[in-house]
Parts: structure tokens; C-alpha cells; sequence
């Protein structure tokens, strides 16, 4: 009976064998289960769950009288589930397209998309959809199956080009969407869209919602709301920018700062040319985004604040102001102008040409007579100019609430050599200096206030749930060391440079004895006058290039007699800054004296708002 | 008739028999749960079918246990001549179901030849083994008609193409070879030779099934296509963890990320909904069958029983190691349901035939 024998011997090691072999099922059961039972199960929630995001609604910025410059706009759009659809996407896609109009481009991204996002993730077909769209999908919906549609908000700035600079922009976070889900959560990117985003943004809610493999929804889990962004309100009136806007408009390129003086607000600071915001929340083609980039105006620089000048003659006040300081000169100190001083072998020459004859300090500001400050070239050291600049705001940030503002530069900055031709050209505000059109605002409003050094300010208040919080009361950052009689001195001369006779601002003249204008021009040389060109007559500026034109500059204050609004502007290669950007601060002294009250009556609501809150 | 749990419809029987019958019931029972659940709770889903075809089952299994085992004997070579034929005629005319000609159309019901040839080349083999005396065993020329009568249905099946039951039919002879002291140094020359033919075979697989091997040995290369299945499946075992989501609460199964739930992959449903431990519970009984299953082997008096018994006891390992092995990743995807448990009605009947035979033989034992 040898083969029973084997057989069951050999039966017996089929069976241990079939043992193992089960003995293997539990432990890969035992590994998938216990051992890694938790992973799994972490896979199987995200299966079963869909997390809908629900995007909050952007905070407002709104100006200094609760006009919003930016606000959001109720849209809708198109999408599809893509199990819904029995894998003909090409049917599907003819299908849409013969209800509303699919561009080539949107064609591409929803097979894109089909493609490549997971079963439950809705796939848009189109945005901002028309009336008459949203009709034709609804009344075509029994051929659409899959197909919703829902609203969106879509940042919107009613004002566009005017607040660009100011308000910034914000666009569509695409590495966020795409890796969240999450659809239209719009990031500030530029300006203070960009600074103030932790305020404005609002924080995402969810629903959590269990679907099935079809992506269908079963239930609704579990739900967070979304919190909104804050209202904030800033110091720019809007009236007043839009007009200082169209005031710049009148040239090429521009830009201009409007403060008040006692509180450091800003009211104004358009820079022109600009760009239309919403072109970037509706995602910017590449066509526009070029002409952008590629135009020599600069429309997407912030000229107030990235724009860099040189001072010209609005620097004599602060010359001036470091030959007194230092007891160098009195205010009864008299050069001789002749039109031209030679100093060594070189003729630095005055812009009048038949000169000034006997000029003292007070004249050498109302006539900015050049000889007289070549004069002081001699006295006075470079560190001394540069000190006394500084003291004025120069090669420093004013407002970092907004990015990208420039230093600037001073005469004695690390790269110079302290060398007498700058000297003889920096104290005429030539040369070296750099500065942007906030400096030049620092520079009138500190001596308007003699010396009272205000912190800029931009944002009014944060509104949360239940209440508006202001920042705390403009800071005064420091007082000048400088004497109050020579700030007196120095805003007589600027007063008289626009209201006396032969004042080189006379333009500026607002003809209104309550509100007189008080200020001096400048004229920044973007190009060197050659000896031949003096020879044979200095070019007219309307007979050169626009861009070799001279910067015109001006900087002043409102009311004279009680300096409550700073106004500094720089018009590009603006030529003769007496004619062109004098003027326009005449403009602007009466465009303020229109807003004045409405100024007044708004502080007073606050003081009386702060009051109530402080007892 | 003095022990009425002995009893089966007034035959005595063995204590082993009652062992088996009780672990079929038992089986039958975790499958009519398991068809409510994969039915989301609905009855008449799929439970109620199910239901039927066990029944049905029951009243098979009856059938064959009361059968004359002389006329199986004597029947064996028609039977298996009878499978072979109606094999030939599905090449022929059969239905064309998934990509695969398996099933032949009788007009009421559709029957899959290569089910009832897994039976007949049971009996075909332990008839011939039991003719063999022990001086003829182990002798090689012996064993080339065993092995003709193995090779003609598992060329036919694999050409409908249904590689696993092919593969199944080579593993029940091999096991039966084996079993008949065919010489060890025979089975490491037949092995090395598969060495050889293996990679000359997969140039002549179909596509899905390279496809299937690819996508086995690495899920991940299409995760939304048939790699999605098996990621699925491990996804609803392993988040069952130790004590499973419980009855009904399985959601990979019950928000239909489970494909063939109620078939091929009824397991992961089990294994989701009673985690580790109840897939522990459920493997033990089949181990415990198939134990008991060897153990009649082992005792029946003459070999055409025992070959009949260790073939059908090979047959279900086979059933339930393949499909455990495949829905939790560790073997191929192939069209093998979990025994008693998966809705298809023809692997119930072929099993319960099986069962029947097997108690219809252990009820005889001594049958000479």
C-alpha cells in the first residue's frame, strides 16, 4: 500500500501548504488593516468627502467719504461635473458651444481640465456669463446634464485709472486654486490691495459635503462660514484725486501729492499716465500686459513715490535754510548777479541772463537767482547741505504702507566724491539729487509747519463686526532743530514767491487773500547745456524732444497764513516749470479751498466719534 | 435514525459531514448579508437572487449526494467527453460577454462549459489514478494520458480566453499529479521548463491581461483606469482597520467607489464593513472547510474518492485564495468570485455540486 502511504503523506503536505498560504492572506490582511488601517481610512474620508469652498466677500476700501474705490461685483459662471457627462467630452463641448459662445481658448482649458482634475472637481466651462447666456443654459439645462451655474464676486474698481497707484489690484491665486479647490480667492497684489490683505481677505469657509464615486452629492457633512474680508477707509478724497488726475492728464506724464499738513493725511496722489486695474482681476492678456511694460510713459510705475527728480530751485529754501542755520549768511547777506559767476576757469551761469544785479536772501527764493546760491556753494560744505536735506525729508521712505517707494538720493551719497562741481551744481538742486514727488511733499509740508514732522498717513480706519477702529491720532514724529525765525523768514519768501511782484510762482496765485498760495517752482535739467548751445542761444523747450525736455517741479502749500495743505508736483519733461506745473498748483489751492469744509466737518465727526469712544 | 443531527433527510451520516454542511450554512449566511449590503440595504437588490440561486444550490446538492457514486463512476469518461464537446461548441457559437467567449446560450439560462469541465476533469483524473495499481505509479509513461486529459480543456479554456479558470484547471491537476506520487524530480524539470515558456506566453497573452499583470505589479501607472479597481479595494480592506465601519456602513462600497461589489469583490465589502476581524473569522472558516475536506480525503478507502475529494478541496483553496489574494492586492485581477459568497450563480452550482459529491463520498467511504 505504498501509494496510500503517499498519498497521505503528500496529502498532509498540501494541506500545511494551503495553511500557509492563508496564513499569508492574514498577514497581508493584518499589514492593510491594522498596520496601515489608519492611512487607509485617511483615504477612503478623502474619497467620500468634497470640501466646497466658500470664498468671502472682499473687504471695501473706501476714500475718506465712504466712496468706494474698490468694491465687488456679483457674476456668474458656468460649470460642469465631469461624471455626469458619459465620457463624450467632445459631444459635450458641441453641445455647449452650440448654446453659448466657447472660445478656442476656453475649449482647450475645459479638455484641459477634463482631463487632468479629479472626478468630483466641477469644471468650469465659462465665466462672467451674460443675461441672455445665463437664460439659454437654463432653458437648455434638460440637454446639459452636469451643468450649474453659480455666482461669483469679482473685484471691481469703479474709479480704474485714477486710484490705480493707490488701490492697487488683486488677481486669482493660481497655485492656491489649484491645489485647494478653491475658485476666485483673490489675493492683493499690488498697493495697499497688496499691504492690506491680511484685513481685506476675510478668511475661507467650507462645506463639507459626502458624495459618491459619481461625484454626486449624498449629504452635507459638516459647514464653516466664511468670514468677510474688512471695510477700510482711507485718507484719499476721492473727488480731489480724480480732479488732481485730470489736472495731470493735461501732459504726457505727471504726478502730484496733496497732504494735510497738521495730520500728515495724504488726499491726493494721483500718477499719470495710469492703467486700468480690472484688466488684472479679469486676468490681463499678454497683448495689453506688453503695451503695459513697453510704454516709455511708465503707466505702471507709481511716479509719486518711484518717480526720481531732481529738486532744481525748489531746493534754494533748504539751501538757504543750512547757510542760516550755520550763521553763514544773514538774511541781509547780498551777492552781486550779473548774470553768470566764474569760479575758477568755469562761468556757472544764472537763469536770467542779463541777472539779477543786488539780490539778498529773501530775493534770491522769489526770483530763484541762481548766482546767489552759487555764491553759497562757497560756504557752505557738501555734509551741510546734505544734513539740512535730510532734516527735510530727503533719501528716506515716507509711506511704507505702499511697496516699492524709492530712497531717492542726496548730494552726498556713498557712491560721490566730494567734489566742487557738485557742490556748484547742488545747491541750484542739479547734479546728484534725486528725489520723488512724497520727498518734495515732506520737504514744503515741514516747512509750512516749521519743522513739525508728521507721519504720513493713508488708512482712516478698519471696520470689524461691530466697530471702526481708528489708528492711533497722526503721530508727530519729531520737531526740526531749526529756528522758528528762519522757518518764518523762509515762508515769507516762499509766499512772496507766488504773490509778490516778479515772484518766479506768480502762476500759482490763487487771487483769494484767505487763501493764498505760498510755494516756489523748479525746474530739473534732464540734459546739460552745452558751451555751443550758450553760444548760439539755449533751445526753447517746445523745440526738443518731449523726453530731453526739462522736469517742471512745484511744491507750495494752502492757506499761507495757516499752512493746513502741502502740494508738491512734477511734471515729466514738463518744460518751464513756472508756467506749467506753477499753474496747475494754482489749480489745485482752489480745487482745496472747494473741499476745505467738507475736510473740516469730517474731522470733527471723528474727533467727536474718538471722544465718545475714549469717555 | 438515533441521532437526529446525523440525519439528512433520514440517511445516517458522518460527524464530518455535519462539520461541512454547518460550514456551508454558515458561509451561505455571511453571503446573503453581505448581498443586502452590497445592496445598500435594499433586499430585493440583490439578496433575494441570491437567496434563490443558494436554495437552489441546497436542492443540487441534495441531488448529486443522493446519486449512485457507481454511476458517477461508470458515467465519468461520457461526462467528461460531454464537457469537452460543449468547450468546442462555445468556440464555436458561444456568447461573447467582456471580451471573452465563456458562455453558451440555452435559451433560459446561459451556462459557462468551462465551470462543469472543472468537475468532469476531477472525476476524469482520480477515475485514472484509481485504475492505476501502486507498481504502475510514479512510472513516467503513466502519466501522459492524465496529463492529455488536463492539457486539451486547458488550451480550449485559455483560448475563450479566461485565464484564470485555466490556470485553476493546471493547479487542480498538478495537485492531483502530485498527490499520486508523481516522482518530486519530474515537478522541478516541469518547472524549470515553465521558466522557459513564461516569457514566450506573454507575447501571446491578450492586452487587457498584460495590461492586468502590469497594472497588478504596479496599481498606480493609471490610478483612474484598471488601476482604479484594486486601489479601491485596498482603500475599503484597509480603512475597515481592526473591527470594520460596521453592517451597512462601508462607504467605499456603499457610495459605489467598490467596482463588482457584489461579485468578484464582495471580500473588500466583508473586510471594510468587518474589519480584521471578521475577515479573520471568515478566512478560518474556509480554512476549516477545506481541513475538513482533507481530513474525508484522507480517511475515504478507495482512491477515487480521495482523488475527487483532495481535487475539490484544491478547487475551493483555489477559489478562495485567488480571489482574497487578488481584491487585496497581492495577486492579479482575475474573474474568480469568493466561494458562496459572490452573487454568480454558476460558481454556486458547480459548488454545491462539488459539496455534494464530496458528502455523497464520505457517506460511502467504505464503498469498495
Amino acid at each position: 500500500m505504498k501509494n496510500i502511504k503517499t498519498f497521505s503523506r503528500r496529502i498532509f503536505v498540501l494541506l500545511i501548504l494551503k495553511l500557509s498560504l492563508f496564513t499569508v492572506l492574514l498577514v497581508r490582511l493584518f499589514q492593510l488593516q491594522i498596520k496601515e488601517g489608519l492611512y487607509f481610512n485617511t483615504l477612503s474620508d478623502k474619497n467620500r468627502t468634497n470640501l466646497v469652498p466658500i470664498i468671502p466677500k472682499r473687504g471695501l476700501i473706501n476714500d475718506n467719504f465712504n466712496i468706494a474705490l474698490a468694491n465687488n461685483v456679483f457674476l456668474w459662471e458656468a460649470l460642469f461635473l465631469k461624471s455626469q457627462i458619459e465620457n463624450n467630452i467632445n459631444l459635450f463641448i458641441n453641445n455647449i458651444s452650440s448654446i453659448i459662445i466657447i472660445t478656442e481658448e476656453e475649449k482647450r482649458r475645459i479638455l484641459d481640465d477634463y482631463k487632468n482634475k479629479p472626478p468630483y472637481f466641477p469644471i468650469l466651462i465659462k465665466q462672467n456669463l451674460s443675461q441672455s447666456e445665463i437664460a439659454a443654459i437654463e432653458t437648455f439645462s434638460y440637454n446639459l446634464p452636469g451643468v450649474f451655474i453659480r455666482p461669483f464676486f469679482r473685484r471691481n474698481y469703479p474709479f480704474a485709472d485714477a486710484f490705480a497707484h493707490v488701490i492697487g489690484y488683486t488677481s486669482i491665486t493660481n497655485d492656491l486654486a489649484k491645489s485647494n479647490n478653491i475658485p476666485h480667492w483673490q489675493i492683493g497684489r499690488y498697493a495697499l490691495e497688496e499691504s492690506l490683505d491680511p484685513f481685506l481677505k476675510g478668511t475661507v469657509g467650507y462645506s463639507k459635503y459626502e458624495i459618491n464615486a459619481h461625484g454626486n452629492i449624498i449629504r452635507k457633512l459638516d459647514q464653516k462660514p466664511s468670514t468677510p474680508g474688512n471695510n477700510v477707509a482711507i485718507t484719499i478724497d476721492q473727488v480731489l484725486q480724480e480732479e488732481v488726475y485730470r489736472l495731470l492728464s493735461q501732459y504726457n506724464s505727471a504726478s502730484a501729492v496733496v497732504s494735510e499738513i497738521k495730520t500728515g493725511r495724504i488726499l491726493a496722489m494721483p500718477s499719470y499716465p495710469s492703467f486700468n486695474p480690472n484688466l488684472f482681476t479679469e486676468g490681463i492678456s499678454n497683448k495689453l500686459w506688453s503695451e503695459l511694460t513697453n510704454n516709455e510713459k511708465a503707466p505702471l510705475s507709481n511716479k509719486t513715490l518711484m518717480g526720481m527728480y531732481p529738486p532744481g530751485s525748489t531746493i534754494k529754501p533748504v539751501i538757504a535754510m543750512a547757510a542760516l542755520e550755520r550763521g553763514l549768511i544773514t538774511p541781509d547777506t547780498t551777492f552781486t548777479c550779473k548774470g553768470y559767476l566764474d569760479i575758477g576757469k568755469e562761468r556757472f551761469h544764472c537763469w536770467l541772463h542779463r541777472g539779477h544785479g543786488k539780490v539778498d536772501l529773501h530775493n534770491s527764493i522769489v526770483q530763484s537767482c541762481d548766482v546767489y546760491y552759487y555764491n553759497l556753494a562757497n560756504l557752505l560744505s557738501l555734509k551741510d547741505m546734505n544734513d539740512t536735506a535730510k532734516d527735510f525729508g530727503f533719501g528716506a521712505k515716507h509711506l511704507p504702507i505702499l511697496s516699492n517707494e524709492s530712497r531717492g538720493k542726496t548730494i552726498l551719497s556713498e557712491d560721490s566724491e566730494s567734489k566742487f562741481s557738485d557742490k556748484i551744481i547742488g545747491v541750484i538742486g542739479q547734479g546728484r539729487w534725486l528725489t520723488t514727488p512724497i520727498q518734495l511733499n515732506k520737504m514744503v509740508s515741514l516747512l509750512a509747519s516749521s519743522g513739525v514732522d508728521m507721519d504720513y498717513a493713508l488708512l482712516k480706519n478698519i471696520e470689524y463686526e461691530d466697530r471702526v477702529v481708528y489708528p492711533k491720532e497722526s503721530i508727530k514724529k519729531r520737531q526740526l532743530p531749526q529756528k522758528k525765525e528762519n522757518f518764518e523768514f523762509l515762508k515769507n519768501a516762499l509766499f512772496n514767491t507766488v504773490n509778490a511782484k516778479g515772484g518766479t510762482a506768480m502762476l500759482a496765485r490763487t487771487y483769494d487773500s484767505s487763501w493764498a498760495m505760498a510755494g516756489k517752482t523748479g525746474t530739473s535739467q534732464v540734459r546739460r547745456i552745452s558751451m555751443k548751445e550758450r553760444e548760439t542761444g539755449v533751445l526753447q523747450n517746445y523745440m526738443i524732444p518731449w523726453n530731453r525736455r526739462d522736469h517742471a517741479l512745484f511744491i507750495g502749500y494752502v492757506p499761507a497764513h495757516d499752512p493746513t495743505y502741502a502740494i508738491s508736483i512734477v511734471i515729466e519733461h514738463g518744460g518751464s516749470a513756472a508756467t506749467t506745473a506753477a499753474s496747475m498748483g494754482g489749480e489745485i489751492a482752489k480745487l482745496l479751498k472747494q473741499r476745505h469744509p467738507y475736510y473740516v466737518a469730517e474731522h470733527e465727526r471723528i474727533a467727536k466719534i474718538i471722544a465718545g469712544v475714549n469717555n | 435514525m438515533s441521532n437526529k443531527f446525523s440525519n439528512m433527510f433520514f440517511i445516517k451520516i458522518t460527524p464530518l459531514s455535519i462539520v461541512l454542511l454547518g460550514l456551508i450554512l454558515l458561509t451561505c449566511i455571511v453571503g446573503l448579508t453581505m448581498q443586502y449590503s452590497a445592496g445598500g440595504g435594499n433586499f430585493y437588490q440583490y439578496a433575494f437572487s441570491y437567496l434563490i440561486k443558494a436554495l437552489l444550490g441546497f436542492v443540487v446538492l441534495f441531488i448529486v449526494f443522493r446519486l449512485d457514486l457507481k454511476i458517477i463512476f461508470l458515467l465519468t469518461d461520457y461526462f467528461y467527453y460531454f464537457s469537452l464537446f460543449l468547450l468546442v461548441l462555445v468556440e464555436i457559437l458561444g456568447d461573447i460577454r467582456l471580451g471573452a467567449q465563456r458562455w453558451l446560450n440555452l435559451g433560459i439560462f446561459m451556462i459557462q462549459p468551462s465551470e462543469i469541465m472543472k468537475i468532469a476533469l476531477i472525476l476524469m483524473l482520480a477515475k485514472y489514478f484509481h485504475s492505476l495499481s501502486s507498481l504502475q505509479t510514479g512510472k513516467l509513461k503513466y502519466y501522459l494520458m492524465p496529463a492529455i486529459i488536463s492539457i486539451i480543456p486547458f488550451l480550449l479554456i485559455l483560448k475563450q480566453p479566461d485565464l484564470g479558470t485555466a490556470l485553476m484547471i493546471a493547479v487542480i491537476s498538478t495537485v492531483l499529479f502530485f498527490l499520486s506520487s508523481f516522482r518530486l524530480r519530474y515537478f522541478a524539470i516541469m518547472g524549470l521548463s515553465m521558466l522557459i515558456i513564461l516569457p514566450i506566453s506573454w507575447f501571446n497573452l491578450h492586452n487587457y491581461q498584460r495590461e492586468r499583470i502590469l497594472n497588478f505589479l504596479n496599481p498606480d501607472r493609471d490610478p483612474l483606469g484598471s488601476g482604479y479597481h484594486i486601489i479601491q479595494s485596498k482603500i475599503a480592506i484597509g480603512s475597515g482597520e481592526f473591527f470594520g465601519k460596521g453592517f451597512l456602513q462601508g462607504t467605499q462600497a456603499q457610495l459605489d467607489f467598490l467596482p463588482e461589489k457584489h461579485t468578484d469583490f464582495i471580500f473588500t465589502l466583508f473586510a471594510e464593513e468587518f474589519g480584521f476581524l471578521g475577515s479573520f473569522f471568515l478566512i478560518i472558516t474556509y480554512a476549516a472547510m477545506i481541513i475538513t475536506i482533507l481530513m474525508m480525503s484522507y480517511r475515504c478507502s478507495y482512491a477515487y474518492g480521495r482523488y475527487i475529494i483532495a481535487g475539490i478541496g484544491t478547487m475551493l483553496f483555489i477559489y478562495v485564495f485567488v480571489n482574497i489574494g487578488m481584491v487585496s492586492g497581492i495577486l492579479p485581477v482575475v474573474g474568480i468570485p469568493l466561494p458562496l459568497v459572490s452573487f454568480g450563480g454558476t460558481s454556486m452550482i458547480t459548488l454545491m455540486t462539488s459539496f455534494g459529491l464530496i458528502l455523497n463520498i464520505e457517506n460511502h467511504k467504505n464503498y469498495a
